[in-house]
């Protein structure tokens, strides 16, 4: 059965979302309608349908395939949020499927390239030689190092290179 | 294994079928889960073969269509004798709908009307020839599925949206599958005496809740809100100690209401869907209809009446957490309206005309209300998308009705255009030629104007 909810997932959910009010869906398709990278990408992200699978349990249906951006087509732009005629918080869950992906290892490698090349770096855009030269031409004195080991024993801290996958 | 399901058409235009086909290749997803035993308007199941099936065989029967005569009646009580769930689709089967202005006349002048003087009525020999033979008896007055049968779950809309059709499915087929936890134990079960939060003093739910399957651990620092559904052998003595400790809170938290809310929803597998009215969820019932719980008492202890498990522990300590949640105000249940997902801006809240819906071309971005022309935004829930307004330049209809706790659409609508307009009252009855059509245009069925009976001596 394609239809078995994760209940675990069930009460992660609700501990995000169930915080005071009651927020019921009304799949009423506003965040669909104002969601730019719906425009964007029609067919390939679309929160109502997420929000739908979030709600029944079923995060599988919410992870991307190939030709699918899914839950990361989620810019976190908050638009949706503040749409929603019942106030549910999105971008809140989506995140949280996003979390237990990674963990899980399904994220796909342009998500988490990003946070490698921090914990490797320091920074989310190393410098690059061309850069250091025309620093150089404009007589910018050149960029201060930042502290790798100690970026990096944060985030081994706080358990990222473990859920990255790459230890170290 | 695949689920039966049947589709009933009673008298309706197949429009709601429609919007569900409407699906295209997303109905990929739900078919192969779907045994179709029954629906008319795609395959041909004879109805013979229906009434074959062994009564509660068919898991859900999806009604579309008002009841107009009597063979709609016979069809939608054997919907009810066959299936489980009985899922009223579309304005028609839950308010209606236009088919309920019929309401405002009496049969015999409908019928004279339909088939002795309309113009479309063809040659002379023919015209005046009340149909008797081969045609079911025409009842008195239009009925919606609900005047003759429980439903479980309303969907409504004329036609539901699709993507509503395709969640509630959805729905109902996550309640299908394979229980995960182990009913046969309980959480509590191994928990020595005295080590359960529970006879700690907080709220906790493991007593009367099923474990996973492959034993997940009682974690004795959190408390344990039904993750794995309820237990068929609650562990007795801590579900009375948890009875006793919530009967003592005469006002719960925020924390403990937060707490009993996220166990009634994970327990109960409450879907959190709001363009349905689903009867087996509490939570929507006690907050649109809260008369509707009865109210009992279990010794001294007063409860609502909440019958589903089978154990009476189970159901007094459910029905005890609804009425907390209702005595302490915390059930705090967001609804939206139409009005809520439009737009269009609101000013001034008020109007000094009435315009009919063809007198000019309205502006897209200020609200139809303020416009003078007629919307019934207001009073109508949300759930559609508000395509109308926000689309089509058209205003809201209502056709999605009422929200459960507004009791008349039309009333309703009459009272907010009686707080908004500004003009002289008489221009509006002028120009409201058909307030019944207007204001209860999809909802008159069950509205409390009700219909028109005629005195039989007179």
């Amino acid at each position: 059965m394609t239809f078995v909810p994760n209940l675990e997932f069930k009460k992660l959910l609700l501990d995000v979302h169930l915080r005071d009010e009651i927020k019921y869906c009304y799949q009423c398709n506003r965040c669909s309608d104002v969601c730019p990278v719906a425009a964007a990408a029609p067919g390939r992200y679309e929160p109502r349908t997420l929000i739908m699978a979030s709600f029944l349990g079923l995060p599988q249906l919410a992870l991307g395939s190939p030709d699918k951006f899914m839950i990361w087509g989620c810019q976190v732009c908050d638009t949706c949020d503040e749409i929603c005629p019942n106030h549910i918080e999105l971008t809140e869950i989506f995140t949280l499927i996003k979390n237990i992906a990674v963990q899980q290892g399904k994220a796909p490698d342009y998500y988490t390239s990003q946070a490698k090349t921090i914990l490797q770096f320091g920074k989310a855009i190393p410098m690059q030689p061309a850069i250091e030269r025309r620093r150089q031409k404009f007589g910018i004195p050149p960029e201060p190092k930042c502290n790798v080991d100690e970026i990096k024993a944060i985030l081994t801290e706080t358990k990222l290179s473990k859920k990255l996958n790459m230890e170290g | 294994m695949s689920a039966k399901v049947a589709f009933m058409q009673l008298s309706s235009c197949w429009g709601c079928h429609q919007s569900l086909l409407n699906a295209h290749l997303g109905l990929l997803k739900v078919l192969p889960e779907l045994e179709i035993v029954y629906w008319p308007a795609v395959v041909d199941f004879k109805l013979e073969s229906l009434k074959k099936r062994q009564d509660g065989e068919i898991i859900v029967g999806f009604i579309e269509g008002a009841i107009r005569n009597e063979q709609d009646r016979q069809n939608t009580l054997l919907m009810r004798k066959k299936c489980k769930i009985i899922v009223a689709l579309g304005a028609c089967a839950v308010h209606g709908s236009v088919l309920g202005l019929a309401n405002l006349y009496d049969k015999e002048d409908l019928l004279r009307r339909k088939f002795v003087e309309a113009d479309s009525i063809g040659s002379s020999d023919v015209k005046g020839t009340w149909p008797k033979e081969h045609v079911p008896e025409t009842t008195d007055r239009l009925m919606v599925v609900e005047d003759v049968i429980d439903v479980d779950l309303k969907l409504p809309g004329c036609p539901p949206r699709t993507s509503n059709i395709v969640s509630a499915v959805l729905y109902l087929l996550t309640l299908l599958a394979p229980p995960q936890g182990d009913p046969s134990k309980s959480v509590y079960d191994g928990v020595p005496k005295g080590e359960s939060l529970v006879e700690k003093g907080e709220l906790c739910f493991g007593s009367i809740c099923a474990p996973s399957k492959d034993g997940s651990v009682y974690n004795k620092h959190e408390p344990w809100l039904g993750t794995y559904g309820l237990t068929n052998k609650p562990d007795m003595d801590r579900a009375k100690k948890l009875f006793e400790l919530l009967s003592l809170k005469t006002k719960l938290t925020e924390e403990e209401a937060v707490k009993i809310k996220k166990f009634l929803m994970l327990a109960l597998n409450l879907p959190g869907f709001e363009f349905m009215y689903f009867k087996g969820d509490p939570l929507q019932v006690l907050a649109k209809r809260p008369e509707s719980i009865k109210e009992e008492k279990v010794g001294n202890t007063k409860i609502l009446v909440f019958k589903k498990t089978g154990i009476k522990i189970i159901d007094d300590i459910i029905g005890l957490c609804l009425l907390k949640l209702r005595d302490s105000n915390q059930l705090k249940f967001n609804q939206a309206t139409v009005c809520s997902t439009c737009e269009r801006k609101v000013v001034d809240k008020t109007t000094a005309e009435f315009k009919r819906d063809y007198a000019g071309i309205a502006d897209m971005n200020k609200c139809f209300l303020e416009q003078g022309y007629f919307c019934a935004g207001p009073a109508t829930k949300a759930g559609c998308g508000t395509i109308c307004p926000n689309r089509a330049n058209a205003p809201c209809l209502g056709c999605y009705g009422p929200q459960e706790n507004i009791k008349d659409q039309g009333a309703k609508m009459l009272s907010t255009f009686a707080s908004i307009f500004q003009g002289d009252p008489e221009v509006l009855k002028e120009k409201v030629l058909d307030p019944a059509g207007l204001f209860n245009r999809f909802t008159l069925a069950v509205s409390t104007l009700g219909g028109k009976i005629k005195d039989k001596e007179a």
